[in-house]
């Protein structure tokens, strides 16, 4: 008797010291299994009190475009092919599991040069004419709300947008910079054109958009169509230069513009692999039109633009806080149109900096 | 009851204190580290195949009074290297590498001329493209210092650099319109720089798990070769390229157990260089500081990198972003 005793304060003992280390089920809803949702289980907006950074580098390079008739033009067989550098930030907050708040602005870096021109008068003179026209800085501030179907997400999801480009960057370009490379010849040289161009718009631009999305075990559908539109008209400036004596003189004038109107449709497939890894495959139509711009005090209607590429991509969760995500863009078919291949490679970094 | 008192408080000794273990290490664990965990030299018996993919395109130069700009010429020029290595480690010290690499430029050049005495316009075009094998280049590694629990290990290297890759231009062909004006020039571009050079490396890298930290330098001598210094030229000249200082940093993390993310600071000195044409000329000194972010995959023993190299300072020298893809398999 007394050795059944021992053995069952034993086994009470047991119980009671030996800490069970069995795996737990994370509760639904915490915040771990919050920032681990795969996309295939995720809305369209993020949850209550999700915080979001999102910084992105876009490498393109700009090979190809499509003139008005549509026909690929090959941009590097008269050397004028370049690269563009783009870098993106954007910040998310999840207000409610339905309602979102987003702030987005960017920095492109990229310079287009043209063909250069040579003068020969004789064989003692002879001009050289280089072209590059550089684009750099800031974007806008892009202010975002989203709304979403009030429902928890299972198989559906709709959701709408509203945005607006305030005109925080700068956007009248930079005096230019030309430059003269001479030779030992005093006839002989090179006349280098540097115009420095900005990345702002210089007016409010309005944003409106919506998104749909389809889940099918571990297929998933997702589109949106985004249409934008600047609120008014803008007036920059334009820089012209006199050259004397090999000293350049710079003046401006003024002109008017109005952007074009923009729509912007994707529609992708994505597939969850595993829980960390997501491929996809998105189909991209990019349209404008409608802007114009004024030249010598007449106005001038902007080439209306078309592009559609296909975007293949992946998403991995590398930590419950990081996930990377790569895609590249391949430029199908369009119509006055630089038609860049580009890679796009982004971290973004999920918290809920208010919740415990 | 003494005896309960005395088994119960040693189950709770034993529940409480996780006592030390001596850590399993199977080999199969040793050949899935991270670039991270790993010890600088491959163990011994262990092979190492890769592949490395990388893309550059010319857009920007650092200038020679430092600062960078875009070349003006409307000329377009981009390069894509293939390299395959193989490493194998003769000792748990001692590892030795070969590299074999397949190199592809292009380069196209157009202007529009115009001739107002003769009345008459026309363009010059130049389209060069140079591919085929690179030079192909040995290193063997030696751990003077091994890695051990909380100290640095130390390792020194050779690098030797052959000239197998084509060294001169060829098929250079120049067409002229009717009134013998050139209108176009094409020429294969040389995919081997036509010289032999010689490095010593020093390495030196601690790990703090999940963290690691190493230090890099190379000193490479170049030896005297002779090359076609121009597509247009029929007779070689001698030429000794400068000799490079290299120095490296690295700060790498683990993600998690299987990504790695590794951050290295660059420096590079190249010295002036010579050329013997009927007198001798020298090339300008180089220099350029790069940062280069790595994202590397190990997935099992599949080593994925992906690696963006980023010039920020510079001189004389191009400044543009150079794409690495890259792919290994230990055995």
């Amino acid at each position: 008797m007394k050795s059944k005793i021992v053995l069952a304060m034993l086994m009470f003992f047991l119980i009671c010291f030996l800490p069970a280390n069995s795996q737990t089920d994370s509760k639904t809803g915490d915040n771990y299994t919050l920032l681990t949702m795969p996309y295939n289980k995720r809305p369209l907006t993020l949850y209550k009190g999700q915080f979001q950074v999102n910084a992105g580098y876009e490498f393109a390079v700009r090979i190809h475009s499509f003139d008005s008739d549509g026909n690929l033009k090959v941009l590097k067989d008269n050397g004028t092919a370049s690269v563009f550098h783009n870098f993106c930030l954007k910040i998310k907050f999840g207000i409610t599991d339905f309602l979102e708040f987003a702030a987005e602005t960017n920095y492109l870096k990229k310079g287009i040069r043209s063909v250069t021109m040579q003068y020969l008068s004789s064989s003692t003179e002879s001009i050289t004419v280089n072209t590059v026209n550089e684009t750099r800085g800031l974007g806008d501030l892009l202010l975002i709300t989203s709304l979403r179907l009030p429902i928890s997400y299972k198989w559906f999801d709709f959701g709408i947008k509203g945005g607006l480009f305030l005109p925080t960057a700068k956007y009248k370009p930079s005096r230019p910079t030309h430059t003269i490379t001479e030779t030992t010849v005093p006839n002989i040289f090179e006349i280098n054109y540097h115009f420095n161009n900005t990345n702002g718009f210089g007016v409010p631009v309005y944003l409106l958009s919506s998104a749909v999305k389809f889940t099918l075990s571990k297929f998933s559908l997702e589109s949106d169509f985004t249409f934008r539109k600047p609120v008014k008209e803008g007036e920059n400036i334009r820089w012209d230069q006199v050259m004397t004596n090999k000293t350049f003189t710079y003046f401006n004038q003024p002109y008017k513009y109005l952007l074009n109107r923009v729509i912007d449709i994707n529609a992708s497939i994505h597939f969850q692999a595993t829980g960390w890894f997501n491929i996809q495959l998105n189909s991209n139509y990019y349209r404008s039109g409608g802007g114009w711009t004024e030249y010598w005090g007449d106005k001038y209607r902007n080439p209306d633009e078309q592009l559609f590429s296909l975007e293949p991509g992946f998403e991995i969760r590398m930590s419950p806080a990081f996930t990377v995500y790569e895609f590249a863009s391949i430029p199908l078919s369009g119509k006055n149109i630089d038609a860049p291949f580009c890679m796009l490679f982004t971290v973004t970094y999920n918290l809920f900096p208010f919740k415990k | 009851m003494k005896k309960f008192i005395l088994i119960c408080l040693n189950l709770l000794i034993g529940s409480i204190a996780t006592g030390q273990s001596e850590k399993m290490v199977l080999p199969s664990d040793l050949k899935q580290q991270t670039v991270v965990t790993e010890p600088i030299t491959l163990r011994k018996g262990y092979f190492r195949a890769g592949t490395r993919f990388t893309y550059i395109a010319q857009d920007k130069h650092f200038k020679e009074s430092g600062g960078r700009e875009y070349w003006p010429y409307s000329s377009w020029s981009t390069s894509y290297g293939l390299t395959f290595s193989l490493s194998y480690g003769i000792t748990d010290r001692i590892q030795i590498s070969l590299f074999v690499p397949l190199d592809y430029y292009h380069l196209e050049s157009y202007y529009l001329i115009e001739t107002p005495l003769l009345g008459m316009d026309y363009s010059l075009s130049i389209n060069a493209k140079g591919r085929g094998l690179g030079d192909c280049n040995f290193m063997i590694w030696y751990q003077v210092i091994p890695e051990k629990e909380k100290k640095i290990s130390l390792t020194v290297g050779n690098h030797i650099i052959t000239p197998t890759g084509q060294k001169n231009f060829t098929d250079n062909i120049s067409t002229t319109n009717k009134y013998g004006l050139p209108i176009g020039n094409s020429y294969n571009i040389p995919t081997g720089e036509g010289c032999v050079q010689v490095a010593a490396m020093l390495l030196a890298k601690k790990i703090h798990y999940p963290y690691s930290y190493s230090a890099f330098a190379k000193y490479t001598y170049s030896f005297w070769g002779s090359k076609l210094m121009r597509p247009d030229y029929t007779s070689e000249n001698r030429f000794k390229k400068g000799n490079n200082i290299f120095i490296s940093c690295s700060f790498d993390l683990l993600l998690n157990d299987w990504i790695a993310f590794e951050n290295q600071l660059n420096y590079s000195h190249t010295e002036m260089g010579k050329i013997e044409y009927e007198e001798t000329v020298t090339t300008d000194p180089t220099w350029d500081i790069c940062y280069s972010p790595s994202l590397i995959f190990q997935i099992r023993r599949f080593r994925i990198s992906e690696i963006v190299l980023v010039p920020l300072l510079g001189k004389n020298t191009n400044s543009d972003p150079a794409y690495s893809l890259s792919v290994g398999y230990i055995f």
